[in-house]
């Protein structure tokens, strides 16, 4: 395994300004991730419920509250920062905004050149050179080099984020909706890319992402979140028909959820309130249209079936 | 040619940027409509100008660029190009939205969520504070941040990609704007929220008579919201038609490779489609086709010439051989 994951939790704490009452959030809860060498592995979900906390973490680019993380058997959470840094090249991330990820103030060449330069040191004419040869996998023309990111459009960042990971020939790499912002033509490219990398490279690539579409053609294996914790695993090609949790069923609209009622009584409003809290149950359970006595008081195990693993107790009833 | 019932009248608008001595243009001769309550949407490659136009239109490009334009952008017959401060500023956020494609860099990170949307609030519609709180909550609440409490009080660095984007569309909605302007706004979404949030949009946009310029990738969600498309590639606007039409009648050679992409699936070789080349670049200042070096169906004609139409209202297409394409059909 070349990723693995051991209680990976991470709460964070938000304190009201008024009331000073202390709200937790539990983006990322008890994961046990597993990613084998060389795959795409998928990564989906609702929005909010903690994909890109969970890709953070499992580069330790933040600190989890409880839990491990293992890279190529090596316990990332126990690493001294410096160590941390010279293992660093070999697994990059692609940030979800590559606004707030792109400094402002460097070039393009600067960004995706210097960390070769200083982390890798290469003299200035291989740095050049491979700026060059990254702006032209992704897509961009040459003459954006000296550009400051402002000057360069949604989808343009979004592809300067990717040649500035895959500039340091990283061996895993989390990319975090790398799509998004990409026109159907560039994003083909852009996806042939990375399955180059895969294949000539052993590139072992997290693919976060909203577009069910293209996680399902490229990824060998896919897990879904729900608020913080995964609730499915399952290969990517079964996922459209064969998954078996009532929120992945959901997203590939075999059924419409219940959703929040526009007006929710009191008690509605409670539930909702101690599900975002603390619930000792499953935590799809309010918006679950399969919802029984058990779902509301145990929270379910993540069990094996034919095609993958799944956290519900009447999976054997939904199909 | 003014057309009354037009709420927003996008003519021969151009724009460039003046920059390091050169001149980039950036847009060219862009004519779009955009009628009361009508939603139109703008697709095109990415690079190819839809922010620059959606920016141009509420004059919010960054200032330490000279901007050069041509043509008028008429909002209820009056030139939003030739305004003054004063009076751009009431229409922005108030009787224009617009919803960034990178809401994170939109907001301002040393403040509440709350503290941003009730400032435009005030600003605009002179609310009281605990009104402003009120409707943020149900707002909040209708574009599923619950418990509402949580986001307003957090910090926008705080939220996730889709939480920012659902803020920013809260915060343009909120005023009740006329025309509401969305550069992607449903990229950070999951499958379920997004249908959500769209028909959500939908039966606002009716109720209010909002007209709506949708910019997104997503070629299927456009085609399900708007009522019109157009396409827009290298700066050019090259074909405009209704959405119904999708993807059969396109002619454009652009538009049709653009669609033949839009499924992500996967090849015999495993690869994904895509189209070859790439654009011209914006300072060859090229004489024919932007899409000709690119185009299966070019001739010499192409290259020489820049393709028109005899009409941009209605449904037209902006290249040569549209009829040859229409007739193999
Ligand atoms: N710095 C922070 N402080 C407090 N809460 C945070 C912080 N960062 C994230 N959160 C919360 O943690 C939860 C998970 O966020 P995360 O960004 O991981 O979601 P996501 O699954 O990536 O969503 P999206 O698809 O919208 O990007 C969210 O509810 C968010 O509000
Ligand atoms: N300030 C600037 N200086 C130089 N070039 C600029 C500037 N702003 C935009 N451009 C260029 O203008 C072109 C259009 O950018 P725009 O942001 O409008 O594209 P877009 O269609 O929104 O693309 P995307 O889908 O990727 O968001 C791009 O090629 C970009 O590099
Ligand atoms: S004008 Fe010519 S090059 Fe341009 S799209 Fe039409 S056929 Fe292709
Ligand atoms: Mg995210
Ligand atoms: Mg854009």
């Amino acid at each position: 395994m070349l990723l693995q994951t051991e209680n990976l939790t991470k709460t964070y704490l938000r304190v009201s300004p008024i009331t000073r009452k202390v709200r937790r959030v539990h983006a990322v809860k008890d994961i046990n991730f597993s990613i084998p060498h060389n795959c795409i592995y998928g990564l989906i979900g609702e929005t909010g419920h903690g994909k890109s906390t969970f890709g953070r973490l499992a580069l330790a680019l933040e600190t989890p509250t409880s839990g491990k993380v293992f890279f190529d058997g090596i316990e990332l959470t126990a690493l001294s920062k410096n160590k941390l840094r010279k293992l660093r090249p070999k697994f990059q991330m692609v940030f979800q905004s590559p606004d707030s990820a792109l400094n402002p103030k460097q070039r393009i060449s600067e960004i995706i050149g210097y960390p070769l330069r200083f982390q890798m040191g290469y003299s200035r004419r291989q740095v050049n050179w491979a700026v060059r040869e990254m702006l032209e996998k992704v897509q961009l023309d040459i003459r954006y080099a000296e550009s400051y990111p402002r000057e360069l459009s949604g989808g343009q960042k979004q592809r300067v984020e990717i040649a500035r990971a895959l500039s340091l020939g990283p061996k895993f790499l989390v990319a975090d909706e790398p799509a998004s912002s990409l026109d159907a033509s560039i994003r083909g490219r852009i996806l042939n890319l990375l399955l180059k990398l895969k294949e000539e490279h052993s590139l072992t690539i997290l693919f976060i992402g909203h577009n069910l579409e293209v996680i399902e053609s490229i990824c060998d294996t896919i897990s879904v979140i729900y608020k913080g914790s995964i609730i499915e695993t399952i290969a990517a090609d079964k996922i459209r028909f064969e998954s078996r949790h009532p929120y992945t069923r959901a997203l590939f609209g075999h059924f419409r959820l219940k959703t929040l009622n526009p007006e929710p009584s009191s008690a509605a409003k409670r539930k909702i309130n101690a599900v975002e809290e603390e619930t000792t149950g499953c935590r799809f359970s309010w918006q679950c249209p399969f919802v029984g006595d058990r779902c509301w008081k145990d929270f379910p195990e993540l069990t094996k079936f034919n095609a993958g693993e799944v956290r519900c107790h009447f999976f054997e009833e939904i199909w | 040619m003014l057309i009354m019932n037009d709420l927003l009248s996008i003519q021969n608008f151009s724009l460039a940027i003046h920059y390091e001595n050169r001149i980039l243009p950036i847009l060219h001769e862009i004519n779009l409509h955009i009628e009361t309550g009508e939603r139109v949407g703008l697709v095109g490659e990415s690079g190819s100008g839809k922010s620059s136009l959606a920016k141009a239109i509420l004059r919010l490009h960054e200032f330490n660029y000279s901007l050069l334009t041509e043509g008028g952008i008429f909002y209820k017959g009056e030139n939003l190009l030739g305004m003054d401060a004063h009076g751009i500023n009431s229409i922005r956020g108030n009787e224009i939205s617009i919803v960034f494609q990178d809401p994170l860099s939109s907001m301002n990170p040393m403040f509440k969520v709350r503290k941003q949307i009730a400032e435009v609030l005030i600003h605009h519609k002179g609310v009281s504070h605990s009104d402003a709180d009120d409707l943020i909550y149900d707002t909040f609440r209708e574009l599923h941040l619950t418990p509402p409490e949580r986001f307003m009080n957090a910090y926008p660095f705080q939220l996730s990609g889709g939480q920012c984007q659902r803020v920013m569309i809260a915060m343009a909605l909120i005023t009740v704007p006329k025309l509401l302007i969305a550069d992607e706004i449903t990229s950070s979404l999951d499958a379920i929220i997004s249908e959500e949030i769209l028909e959500l949009l939908d039966s606002y946009s009716r109720k209010q008579g909002t007209s709506v310029l949708m910019i997104s990738h997503n070629l299927h969600t456009v085609r399900k919201f708007v009522d019109r498309i157009g396409i827009l590639y290298a700066g050019q606007l090259v074909e405009c038609l209704n959405c119904y039409y999708l993807p059969e009648r396109a002619w454009h050679p652009y538009t049709r490779a653009l669609f033949y992409c839009a499924d992500a699936k996967r090849d015999e070789k495993g690869r994904f489609k895509s189209i070859d080349g790439y654009p011209p670049k914006p300072e060859m200042n090229i004489k024919g086709c932007p899409f000709y070096s690119r185009c299966e169906y070019h001739t010499d004609i192409c290259r020489e010439e820049m393709p028109s139409s005899e009409t941009e209202t209605g449904d037209w297409v902006k290249c040569h051989h549209a009829d040859q394409i229409r007739n193999e059909q």
